[in-house]
């Protein structure tokens, strides 16, 4: 078996390529036996009978690579994302889930060696601690060492949101090492800001320490390296942070997020809406995964949740996903439903080490069904996408797909429209269903308003490669 | 402050970890680490400060000390 291209960082656990129902990891003969150490102390057991993390365990049918001692499997999510597609409140949570994790860790000698955000993923909209290889025995005296990657992983993005009022994602996304303090948000942040939460600790002063100590010679280098700090110490920085975290409010500007009650829909036509998308979801063959593209308020995407086993409700607002997250949290629909900041103008990227880090978003798992509810007239004539060009997304996304088309007598497509002065001329009904047709079938359509219809297409994947 | 800082660090064992905490990091721990961490620095830093000046003062048996540290 080979290695996972992307996992690298961490020599003494590496992933192993594989496409089954469990996640591999090849652990060296120092992984096996901090793994034990961690086993016998009870720690692993509670933090996965807590759910905090990932089940893991020995993997006896894989012989580990030359070099390693074992192999441990842990079941594979449905659907991986990353940090840069996280609402406030889903960072937020994964971070607080980090220090959970190392709050247990250390009150039974153990502790984090790193504190990547990539080492939680959602688990419906539950986050979880799947870098099992993480947890490793604490020498006493020894500082958290993941606590510089905490900062720029998970408290500097916070704090720009929270106290700058700019979404994170576009930062993370352009950085996968995180937003770093001193660097990036230090600047950002005046004297007005100083008396904010953590700002002169965490971001001032070690601004200041990174600056005054980025000439250190190499032998005061290993004697910081040694410095040692009590765990009693460590803990309490720890639960400085947990306070911290728990401080922070997200100030960002949302255009969505009250969008329910401001929309032109009565709720006959939303009781329309979800009868369809029902309808739709009972042909899908497997129920294993979904997206509602543009899922706003998340109510189709729900919808969905009845018959899927995951729901990737996508938004390019942060401020909606946010709001989804909130009301899906602690709800029964938790399992099933995944918020996530997409903007179908710019999906994620493959990118990281030689473009294999971070797979794009549909590298990572494909969906039987896709809505596009209310979402062709703002790429068409708000974002200039081709129809043409709109059915190709169609087509290439699922096999089976609901698409709200609006036309442009639609308030909402006349409100697009009033400032422009490109008016779409090809942007019509009729040239929507010929080129569904060119594409594939169109197995239901049903008006919804003079100026509405609902489509479910089954489109044939391009062949042609055209 | 540095200086007081770096004067204060003292030595622990080698933890081994694939990522690279920077020095400004670990130093703002140990600042943070508050009064606990503090005196711990100077009990230790105390420690040395004296074993130093009993070597000045001891003869025979400072060479001996050397050979155990």
């Amino acid at each position: 078996m080979t290695f996972l291209p992307a996992s690298f960082r961490d020599p003494d656990a590496r992933v192993l390529e594989s496409d089954g129902p469990r996640i591999l990891r090849a652990l060296s003969p120092r992984a096996v036996a901090e793994r034990e150490a961690v086993e016998a102390s009870g720690l692993l057991g509670e933090l996965v009978a807590n759910g905090l993390v990932v089940d893991s365990t020995r993997a006896a049918d894989v012989a580990p690579p030359a070099g390693f001692a074992a192999v441990v499997a842990s079941r594979r999510l449905a659907f991986p994302t990353y940090p840069y597609e996280w609402s406030f409140g889903m960072l937020r949570d994964a971070a607080l889930l980090t220090l959970d994790v190392l709050e247990r860790a250390l009150e039974r000698g153990a502790t984090l060696k790193d504190a990547s955000a990539y080492n939680v993923l959602f688990d419906g909209a539950r986050p979880l601690f799947v870098d099992v290889a993480s947890l490793v025995p604490h020498e006493d005296g020894t500082p958290w060492l993941g606590y510089g990657q905490f900062c720029d992983h998970f408290l500097a993005p916070l704090m720009l949101e929270a106290y700058r009022g700019i979404p994170f994602q576009p930062f993370l996304r352009g950085s996968l090492e995180g937003l770093s303090i001193g660097g990036q948000l230090s600047p950002l942040l005046g004297w007005r800001d100083w008396l904010r939460p953590g700002v002169l600790t965490h971001v001032k002063l070690r601004a200041l320490l990174d600056r005054r100590t980025r000439d250190l010679p190499t032998e005061a280098r290993r004697d910081v390296r040694r410095a040692s700090l009590p765990r009693a110490a460590v803990l309490a920085n720890v639960r400085g942070l947990r306070r911290l975290l728990g401080r922070l409010a997200s100030r960002a500007a949302s255009v969505w997020a009250g969008y329910a009650e401001a929309n032109t829909y009565d709720d006959a036509l939303s009781a329309k809406k979800e009868a369809f998308v029902a309808a739709a979801a009972a042909r899908a063959a497997g129920g294993a995964l979904a997206w509602d593209i543009g899922a706003n308020t998340g109510r189709y995407a729900r919808v969905l949740g009845r018959r899927f086993a995951t729901v990737v409700a996508m938004d390019a607002d942060p401020g909606a996903v946010e709001r989804l997250y909130r009301e899906v949290r602690g709800a029964p629909d938790e399992r099933t439903l995944l918020p996530l900041v997409v903007d179908v103008m710019n999906p994620s990227p493959a990118q990281g080490w030689r473009g294999t880090e971070r797979a794009t978003l549909g590298a990572r798992g494909r969906p039987e069904l896709a809505l596009y509810l209310a979402l062709v007239h703002h790429l068409c004539l708000g974002r200039g996408v081709p129809l043409d060009g709109f059915l190709d997304l169609v087509r290439e996304t699922a096999p089976l797909s609901v698409v709200e088309f609006v036309a442009r007598e639609d308030p909402m497509s006349q409100r697009l429209l009033a400032t422009k002065l490109e008016q779409h001329a090809d942007y019509d009904v009729d040239v929507f269903r010929s080129l569904a047709r060119a594409r594939g079938e169109i197995l239901t359509e049903e008006r919804l308003s003079p100026t509405r219809s609902l489509f479910l297409l089954h489109l044939r994947p391009d062949r042609t490669g055209a | 402050m540095l200086v007081v800082l770096l004067l204060l660090l003292s030595l622990s064992g080698n933890a081994h970890a694939y990522i690279d905490p920077s020095a400004g990091s670990v130093l703002l721990q140990l600042l943070l680490g508050g009064i606990a961490g503090l005196l711990v620095a100077l009990r230790l830093y105390w420690n040395r400060l004296t074993g130093f000046l009993r070597r000045r003062q001891g003869s025979a048996a400072s060479d001996e000390r050397d050979r155990i540290r």
